[in-house]
Order: structure tokens, then C-alpha cells, then sequence
């Protein structure tokens, strides 16, 4: 039976989570960090829900060292609130599945876990070694494949191009200025396994075309680099887009180096195992979905996958 | 604005003020200098007898040509008998010496005339001799003259009367200037009478010349007033002096005025141009001063006037930010407060949601198996009555409903629900408290000043921090028993929010903040200690500096110390700062007994 451990220091919410998924599955509970680490390494659990207000340790701290102590473990975030600085960590370093809001709608939370459970049944053998931002930047992913990985870096200003160029530049780098340059160079160029790209696009928001992403290109990792951080983009990038990275601009070049590095590595392992992309399957948007399930039919290409996207957003 | 009305009357005031002082000036000194000339010109060095002297000379000028006629007369009245010839070597050098005189007659009484002695003999002129002008001048000729009896009854009356005017009448020269350009005077002598016609604008010019001098203009005047010579300066009006000249035989007067220029002054005539000249200057000089400093004074009252306006609105301007500054910050710091409070909600919100919905669930079944139970119970009553068949069936069904049943309690049953409802009223309860606690911070429609027992505020400050707190630190309590003091409570809040903020966010990791509270005898001590980062020597003293902060840009308005510790200050206290790096920071607020000011 698959096991889901539930997380929070208040133990009416436990109550209530216990009642819903301990029908369907073995339910563990604790109400610190602490104590849930301690749960982990007694027992295997395959989905992980944690709030983030605790005493002690913060819950994006503990779905950081579950996803370095127990990576094959999906992490899900259920907060009250939680500020941007976390917000951000829930990406960059719990690199969490799904991040759900308090107060939930059981259906939803329910689809969410089981969506979560069914990717944890995939084998975790070939999930690489994750990386972590003391990194030093100066190390390279070696190997034949990793060489050939291009990035294509998706902005109206060309300044993240340069940065990327500065950073990385004895890879193939493709750089476009608009949706449809993206989308002509994906289709043409299949060497492209990262995607560095800022969360406005002129008119547009990546977050649709993201989510499209994960159905047509599920290896393609991305990295969002966004002039204006703001935690609601942010929390809609992981549930719809899950994304690789999100950082402020500038970004400081090592740490575009380290998650460039990151990226070429998770890409490189989705490319191996295919079925490991179950693991950063996203909620689309029933638009969206709908597109890209019609889009899939219909062959039309990219750039009307993407049009047609965009055009649902505007 | 007053600013706009000011200079232009000033400047108004400025301009007449010039003006009137230059007009005042430059008269006063045109007066001066006037009335300095004048000095001179009223005491002329008058010798004595200066005012007859002109008389004097006039009359000696023709003292010599009447002398001269004198002695023609005796002369003539001695010889009994004399022919053309002999009176014409006579008359003609007395003729010839004086220019104005025009002809010589001789007259002597006709002794053939017999003559009652009522009337007076016919007198006939026996000579006549003529200046070479004479002619020219009108007078009948000489023939016509000669033999003629001039003892007409006006003319022998005036001869008889002894008037020098011989009425020329006579002559029928009575028209025209010709009888008033003659002046006949008559010579008597013992036996004839000697007749001179003089050419009175002659003797007149020369009379004046005789008489001129530098003192007084002259005048001449026939006794009528009628002018006979006059020099240009003698002016109209009173005379200083009229003098009587004789000449021959006759009389005119002689007019004197004082002449205009100061030349016998010792004072140079351009002195008081010079004076009138100078103070026009310098009062023109100290017009434009003057002129000067009322405008001068006039700018600066402007100038100040706008730097005083400037600075008013500088100061607005100061203190229209300094507002906004703590209005930011007070939005910061609720940004803080609604962080933590929106978890504290979300929270017992999540499981009331959750289990509502659960319930809404169950009851969704729970409905259809009561109804199905009712009717099994009502098909059971006719038990009795049913046929084995139905019996059979009726088993049936009970047996699924004993399953559901099975199943319900299974998942929980009533009891789970009974527990559902329950936590949830409790998180009700949660909820509620949650907002009293927000409105015990802020102080909502209460009192803002009140006696307040401060380790309430504490205990409330704590609460609505908690979510900031704890999952950095845990919470030590070490309250002791306080007075109430008389405080602003939303106040002391909010600066204890910030203190309590501050520490947690010190604290890398998990720590612990100690929170004390102590009454002395000057008033209570609050203490709020974190086993955090510390603050380095070199910022200690500048963390209440407005807009200090070690933060990162963006995080936090710097201005939290600063106004806690205006609010301290306030309330007659202060707030002290210890720290060590590596082991922690200690603030301490005093707050004296005395009433809140």
C-alpha cells in the first residue's frame, strides 16, 4: 500500500488529512520536521505533504533534505501562507511537485496526491545526483551527451543571452526574442535541453506555454529567470509549468552556472528514462490541456501549439 | 500673496522719497546760494553822498554852457546898438560849444511901439541866429522869425511869468513832437531878453551821461513822470532816490535805482550757481541712496519673505515625508502581521474546509442508506405477515445494509463525524480568537490611552507574532508582576511586534527568545533577548538611525527602530541596545511610573 506521510504542527489538520487518504492509503503523521526525518528513515514513504509554518524547521528546509535524503519521495507543499524567500526555496531547493494552498478542496488534494503516487511508483533509478547551490560554479557536467545538450535562451532583452553566453559559452546556445523564434528553433533544432527563459515574453506568460512544454517536449528543462518575482507566478510555474529553477534577475553568474549544470543533468536523466517525466507531470489549465491534447492530433507544429496557447491567455 | 503687494508700494515709497529729498535738496541749496548773493547785493559799499552825486554832476555838466549864455546876455545887454554880423560872432561859439542848443534869439522891447501901460510892449526879435541842425529839426526860418513879435499874450505872458516855455504855439508848431522837443529858456538881462531853444533829447543824453554811474541806473523824467533818457537797468517801480536838476534855467528830475549786480560783493556771481549746483548734487547723490536702501530693503523683505515661504514648505515638505515614512513603515509592519495572521487563519480554515466537505460527503451516502434502513424496518414490521420467499429477500437486503453499516463503521462511523464536527467548531473557536487578538493589538475601538497591564500586551504581541516566531525560535517567558501603567497599548504593541520581529530574524537557524518583565521603583523594565547573530559594534549605534538597516534592499522601511524608539520617548522612557556578535542581542525598554505625557 502506498504510504503518505502528512506534516504540520497543528493537529486538527492531521485529523482532517487522516480522514481523507487513510481509506486509500498508509497515512504517517508528525508535527515537526524532526520528527516526520525521523518517520523517513524508519520507513519508506512515497509522497511527503508538509505545511511550512512549523516551529524548528521550516517546511520547504524539510522537503529540502527529504528531496536530498529520500529523492525518490514527491514532495508537496500545503500552506497557510508562506512568503516569497520560501515560496522560492519550494522550487529551487525542495524542488516540490505540487504546491497546494490552505484552505484545499479535498478532490483536488486527493487528484494531487494520487497523481503524486502514481509518479513515485516510478523506478527511481536513474534520478542523477541533485545538485545544491554551494556548487562550485566552475564544474562541468562531462560526458559526450552532456556536450552536445544546447540551451535556448527565450527573452526580449538581450542581456540574459549574454549572461548565459558568458557563463556557458562553449555550448550551442540559441537565443529568441519571441514565442514564435522559440518555437521555430525547438522544432527544428532537437538538441535543445534547457530552456533559460524570462516569465514574460512580450504580451505573454510562460506559464501556458510551460505547461504546453511538459506534454510536447517533457525532457526540456526550464529555468526562469523574471525581472519582477512574484510568489503567485511563481506557485502557478510549479503547479502548471513545473519548473527546473526560478530566479530574480540579474542573476549572479555562478549561480547561472550551477543551474545550468542542474539542468543539463535533469535533463540528460529524463532523456534516459522517459517514464521518470510522470515525476514533473503538471496541472494544466483545462485550456491548455485541451490545445495541447488537439495539437497533438493535429500536427501542426510548435508554433501553433504555442499561438494557439498564447492566444488562450490574451 | 502679500509677497507681490509689499515691494511695489515700497518701491513707490522709495521713488517719492528720492524725488522729494532731490526737489528739497536742490532748492534748499538754489537758496542758499540765492540768499548768499543777496547778502552781498544788500549792503553795497555806498559811499556818502552817493545817491546826490549824479545830480551834482548832471547840473555841472551844463554849468559851463550857462555860464557862456550869461555872459552872452551881459554881453548883448551892454551894447546899446549891434548889427547881424557882430551878433552872430557872439551867439556862434556859444551855439558852437553846446550841442543840444539849436538857436539864439535876441529880444528887446519895441521903444516905437507905444504900448498902453496895461499891456506890455511889443518885444521883437531883433537876432536870431540857428545851430546848424536847426533846420532839420522844424523850426520856421529865420526870416519869418525876425521882426516877428513873439509878445503874443501866451508867449509874453510866459516870458513875463518868467516860464521857460515859450508857448511855440505861436510858431504853429503846435502839432507833432516838435513842441515837446523844445526847450525854450529864456536869458533875461537887463535890456533884452536872450531866448535859447534847446533840443531836449540832446540835452538830455548828455545830462545822463554826466551823471552815470556804476551804483544806480538813471532816469530822467520831465515833471509830468514823462521819460526823457533812461539807462536800461533803471527799472520800474519805486526809485531808490529822485533828484532835482537844474539846467538851464529849468528843471528835470533825475531818477535813481539801484543797479541788479552784486559787484560790489566780495563774492564771485558764480558762488551760488555753484552752491545750487552742488547740493543739487549731493541731494541727487542722497536721493539715490536713499533710494537705494529703501528698494535694498524692500528685495530683502522679499527675499526673506520667500526663503521663509521656502522654508515652510521645506519643512511641510519634511514632515509630508516624514508622515509617509512612518505610514510605510506602519504598512510594513502589518505586512508582517498579515503574513503570520494569514497562516494563523488559512490554517483552522483548512480542516474546517476539509472536513465539511467530508461530511457533505457522507451524508451524501449516510441519507440513502437511513432511507434504505426506514424501509427495511417498515418491510420487516410485516415480517409476520411475509412469505418465506420474502422473508429470504428481506434478509438479504438487511445483511447489504448490515455491510454498509460494516463499511460505515469501517471508515469511522458516527463517531468520526461527531469528532469531524467538533474540531471543526473548535477551529470556529480559533477563529474567533484570532480576530479578538487583532483587535487587542490594534487597539480597535478602544481607548488610545489607557492604564494597561503591560504583560497583556506581551502575551497579545506574542500571539500575533507566533507565526513569525516559531518555527525560528522558541518563546521564553519571564513575566514578573507589574503595576498598570497609563500607556498608549496600541503603541507599546507595535513596538514590541517590531522587538519580537527583530529577534526571531536574528536567530540563523532555530533559537530562543527570552521575553522579561520586571517593576522597579521608577517604573517597568521589558526585556526582549534572542541567542541570535548579534549586532556588530560599528552598527550598534546607528540601528536607530532612520533608514539604517542591515537587511537586504527591499526587505524591511528601516524604520522600525526609530519610531519604537520615538514612541518610548514619548512615553517619558527610552530604549536601550546590548549585543555581542556570535551570541545575541538584549533590548531594553523603560517605561517610567510617571503618566503617559
Amino acid at each position: 500500500m502506498p504510504r503518505l506521510l502528512c506534516v504540520d504542527d497543528e493537529p486538527l489538520v492531521l485529523n482532517a488529512l487522516m480522514r481523507l487518504f487513510r481509506q486509500h492509503y498508509e497515512v504517517g503523521i508528525a508535527t515537526s520536521g524532526a520528527q516526520a526525518l525521523q518517520l523517513m528513515s524508519t520507513l519508506p514513504f512515497d509522497v511527503v505533504i508538509s505545511d511550512q509554518r512549523m516551529p524548528g524547521m521550516s517546511g520547504v528546509e524539510l522537503l529540502g533534505q527529504i528531496r536530498e535524503k529520500h529523492p525518490q519521495a514527491m514532495r508537496i507543499l500545503l500552506t497557510g501562507y508562506a512568503d516569497l524567500q520560501a515560496t522560492l526555496d519550494a522550487v529551487n531547493r525542495g524542488e516540490v511537485f505540487r504546491y497546494v494552498t490552505k484552505p484545499w478542496n479535498n478532490d483536488q488534494l486527493r487528484q494531487v496526491v494520487q497523481q503524486a503516487m502514481d509518479a513515485a511508483r516510478t523506478p527511481p533509478t536513474s534520478l542523477g545526483r541533485p545538485t545544491t547551490p554551494v556548487r562550485p560554479a566552475l564544474s562541468v557536467v562531462s560526458g559526450d551527451a552532456a556536450a552536445q545538450v544546447g540551451i535556448l535562451v527565450l527573452d526580449s532583452d538581450p542581456a540574459l543571452a549574454d549572461m548565459v553566453r558568458q557563463v556557458a559559452g562553449q555550448r550551442r546556445i540559441v537565443t529568441a526574442a519571441t514565442l514564435d523564434e522559440a518555437a521555430t528553433a525547438l522544432e527544428t533544432d532537437a538538441g535543445l535541453g534547457v530552456l533559460v527563459t524570462e516569465a514574460r515574453v512580450g504580451r505573454d506568460e510562460l506559464v501556458g506555454i510551460l505547461s504546453a512544454l511538459r506534454e510536447a517536449r517533457p525532457a526540456l528543462t526550464s529555468i526562469v529567470a523574471a525581472r519582477h518575482t512574484d510568489a503567485e507566478q511563481v506557485i502557478r510555474l510549479i503547479n502548471q509549468g513545473q519548473i527546473y529553477r526560478y530566479i530574480g534577475k540579474p542573476v549572479p553568474a555562478d549561480r547561472l552556472a550551477t543551474e545550468l549544470n542542474g539542468a543539463i543533468r535533469r535533463h540528460l536523466s529524463l532523456r534516459a528514462a522517459p517514464q521518470l517525466t510522470a515525476r514533473h507531470r503538471v496541472e494544466a489549465p483545462a485550456p491548455v490541456a485541451t490545445v495541447v491534447a488537439a495539437a497533438s492530433t493535429q500536427p501542426g507544429g510548435l508554433r501553433q501549439l504555442f499561438a494557439r496557447v498564447a492566444g488562450l491567455f490574451r | 500673496m502679500q509677497t507681490d503687494a509689499a515691494p511695489p508700494t515700497r518701491a513707490w515709497l522709495a521713488s517719492l522719497v528720492a524725488l522729494l529729498t532731490l526737489l528739497f535738496g536742490a532748492g534748499g541749496s538754489a537758496l542758499i546760494g540765492w540768499q548768499l548773493s543777496r547778502l552781498g547785493a544788500e549792503q553795497p559799499e555806498m559811499p556818502t553822498g552817493a545817491l546826490e552825486a549824479p545830480a551834482l554832476k548832471a547840473t555841472a555838466a551844463t554849468a559851463e554852457a550857462r555860464a557862456r549864455l550869461q555872459g552872452l546876455r551881459d554881453v548883448l545887454g551892454s551894447l546899446t546898438e549891434i548889427d547881424e554880423r557882430q551878433y552872430a560872432a557872439l551867439a556862434d561859439p556859444v551855439l558852437a560849444s553846446e550841442p543840444g542848443l539849436l538857436a539864439l534869439l535876441w529880444l528887446t522891447p519895441d521903444p516905437a511901439d507905444p504900448t498902453s501901460p496895461e499891456t506890455a510892449p511889443a518885444i521883437r526879435v531883433r537876432h536870431a541866429l540857428y545851430g546848424a541842425p536847426t533846420l532839420a529839426q522844424g523850426l520856421p526860418p529865420r526870416s519869418e522869425l525876425l521882426g516877428r513879435d513873439l509878445a503874443g499874450e501866451s508867449t509874453l505872458a510866459a516870458l513875463r511869468a518868467g516860464s521857460e516855455t515859450v508857448g511855440l504855439l505861436d510858431f504853429g508848431y503846435a502839432e507833432g513832437h516838435a513842441s515837446r522837443l523844445y526847450r525854450v529858456a529864456r536869458i533875461d538881462g537887463s535890456s533884452g531878453h536872450l531866448l535859447a531853444i534847446f533840443h531836449l533829447p540832446t540835452i538830455a543824453e548828455r545830462l545822463l551821461d554826466a551823471a552815470r554811474n556804476a551804483t544806480f541806473a538813471l532816469r530822467l523824467e520831465r515833471d509830468t513822470g514823462e521819460a526823457l533818457a533812461a539807462e536800461p537797468d533803471a527799472g520800474s517801480g519805486e526809485p531808490a532816490a529822485r533828484q532835482t536838476v537844474s539846467w538851464y534855467g529849468g528843471a528835470v528830475q533825475l531818477s535813481l535805482w539801484p543797479r541788479a549786480a552784486t559787484t560790489t560783493s566780495g563774492l564771485p556771481p558764480a558762488l551760488p550757481w555753484a552752491i545750487g549746483a552742488g547740493g543739487g548734487l549731493l541731494s541727487l547723490g542722497l536721493a539715490g541712496l536713499l533710494w537705494r536702501m529703501l528698494s535694498n530693503s524692500a528685495r530683502m523683505a522679499q527675499l526673506m519673505q520667500r526663503r521663509t515661504a521656502e522654508l515652510v514648505e521645506a519643512y511641510d515638505r519634511a514632515r509630508d515625508s516624514e508622515l509617509m515614512a512612518m505610514q510605510a513603515e506602519k504598512l510594513s509592519a502589518l505586512g508582517q502581521m498579515v503574513a503570520g495572521v494569514a497562516h494563523e487563519i488559512n490554517t483552522p480554515l483548512g480542516y474546517i474546509s476539509s472536513n465539511l466537505q467530508l461530511l457533505h460527503d457522507k451524508l451524501a451516502s449516510l441519507g440513502p442508506l437511513l432511507d434504505r434502513d426506514r424501509k427495511l424496518l417498515e418491510t420487516g414490521m410485516a415480517l409476520p405477515r411475509l412469505t418465506p420467499e420474502q422473508r429470504l429477500q428481506w434478509w438479504h437486503a438487511a445483511k447489504a445494509q448490515h455491510d454498509a453499516h460494516t463499511q460505515l463503521t469501517a471508515e469511522g462511523g458516527v463517531a468520526d463525524l461527531d469528532a469531524v464536527t467538533v474540531e471543526s467548531l473548535e477551529g470556529l473557536t480559533r477563529l474567533a480568537d484570532l480576530v479578538q487578538t487583532l483587535k487587542n493589538f490594534a487597539r480597535v475601538d478602544r481607548a488610545p490611552v489607557d492604564h494597561v497591564q503591560l504583560n497583556d500586551c506581551i502575551r497579545d504581541t506574542l500571539k500575533i507574532a507566533h507565526n513569525v516566531v516559531k518555527h525560528r525560535a522558541e518563546v521564553e517567558l519571564d513575566l514578573g508582576e507589574l503595576p498598570e501603567l497609563r500607556v498608549n497599548p496600541s503603541q507599546i504593541n507595535q513596538v514590541l511586534l517590531n522587538l519580537v520581529t527583530n529577534a526571531a530574524q536574528a536567530i540563523e537557524g532555530y533559537g530562543k527568545v527570552r521575553i522579561q518583565s520586571r517593576a522597579g521603583e521608577d517604573g517597568i523594565t521589558i526585556s526582549v533577548e534572542d541567542n541570535g547573530s548579534g549586532i556588530p559594534a560599528a552598527h550598534l549605534h546607528r540601528i536607530f538611525e532612520p533608514f539604517f538597516s542591515t537587511k537586504p534592499q527591499g526587505e524591511g522601511t528601516g524604520l522600525g527602530l526609530p519610531i519604537a524608539r520615538k514612541i518610548i520617548a514619548e512615553h517619558g522612557g527610552d530604549i536601550e541596545v546590548h549585543s555581542t556578535v556570535g551570541e545575541g542581542t538584549r533590548f531594553v525598554v523603560r517605561l517610567p511610573m510617571l503618566p503617559a505625557a
